[in-house]
């Protein structure tokens, strides 16, 4: 290749590095598009709490309470489409704040475990499921950590 | 007589110092600072997630009106 040709080849390599660059940056969600997608499934996530299939856990995503309930496809979808957008909000914030993501998962868990309400399935930090009204004691510390007195398959 | 007096000056200056106590306590400065920081980050991170819950609820509210909107958890905790 002669140095001409080479030079052009660099040069194109160099445009496209900064064209990526660029577009990641346009393209990169702020909180505001993060939050604009989980407002639009706030409600299919309710209902589905509401039913008892899916419901908060310890760690400040969603899950299913039952494993059997993510053959639903729409189901499945719906959980890993929260659960990525709760991820980004979380890896954004511990960017902005400059602390871990870990620490805005389990700010958000606690926070989303004294929202629910009493009917809704809660996954607890040993990873076992029990209904917010069936915790011995309202107090956040024992709701996060104290063992559930029944649990769900 | 001016003997006896000075020894007895002597003496009671010596039992003096032999009854003096000094006590050289040093205190450590106890160091609170990043205890201060952990708490500021973890105020500031709850409040980060209860603004950023609170706005989905929101937008769902006005995308939804009657899509219920569940009370803010940031003064409980």
């Amino acid at each position: 290749m002669s140095g001409h040709g080479r030079k052009i080849v660099v040069s194109l390599g160099l445009c496209a590095a900064i064209l990526g660059t660029l577009a990641s940056v346009v393209c990169a969600d702020t909180k505001s598009d993060i939050a604009d997608r989980m407002a639009k499934r706030l409600e299919a996530i309710k209902k589905e709490k509401a039913d008892g299939k899916i419901g908060e856990t310890f760690y400040g995503l969603v899950d299913a309470v039952k494993v059997q309930s993510l053959s639903d496809e729409d189901l499945k979808k719906l959980v890993e489409d929260e659960n990525t957008d709760r991820k980004a909000f979380y890896e954004l914030g511990a960017k902005e704040l400059g602390t871990t993501p870990e620490s805005f998962a389990l700010s958000a868990g606690r926070r989303n475990f004294l929202a629910a309400k009493p009917e809704e399935w809660l996954k607890l930090k040993d990873g076992k499921w029990i209904q917010k009204k069936e915790l011995r004691a309202a107090k956040s510390g024992n709701l996060l950590t104290g063992s559930p007195s029944c649990t769900k398959a | 007589m001016k003997h006896w007096l000075l020894a007895a000056i002597v003496a009671a200056l010596w039992a003096t110092h032999g009854c003096a106590v000094s006590h050289d306590v040093k205190v450590e400065p106890i160091e609170i600072k990043p205890i201060h920081i952990t708490m500021d980050i973890n105020i500031k991170v709850d409040r980060e997630v209860d603004a950023f819950f609170d706005e989905v609820e929101k937008k769902a509210a006005q995308k939804n009106p009657s899509v219920e909107t569940q009370p803010s958890t940031g003064d409980k905790r």
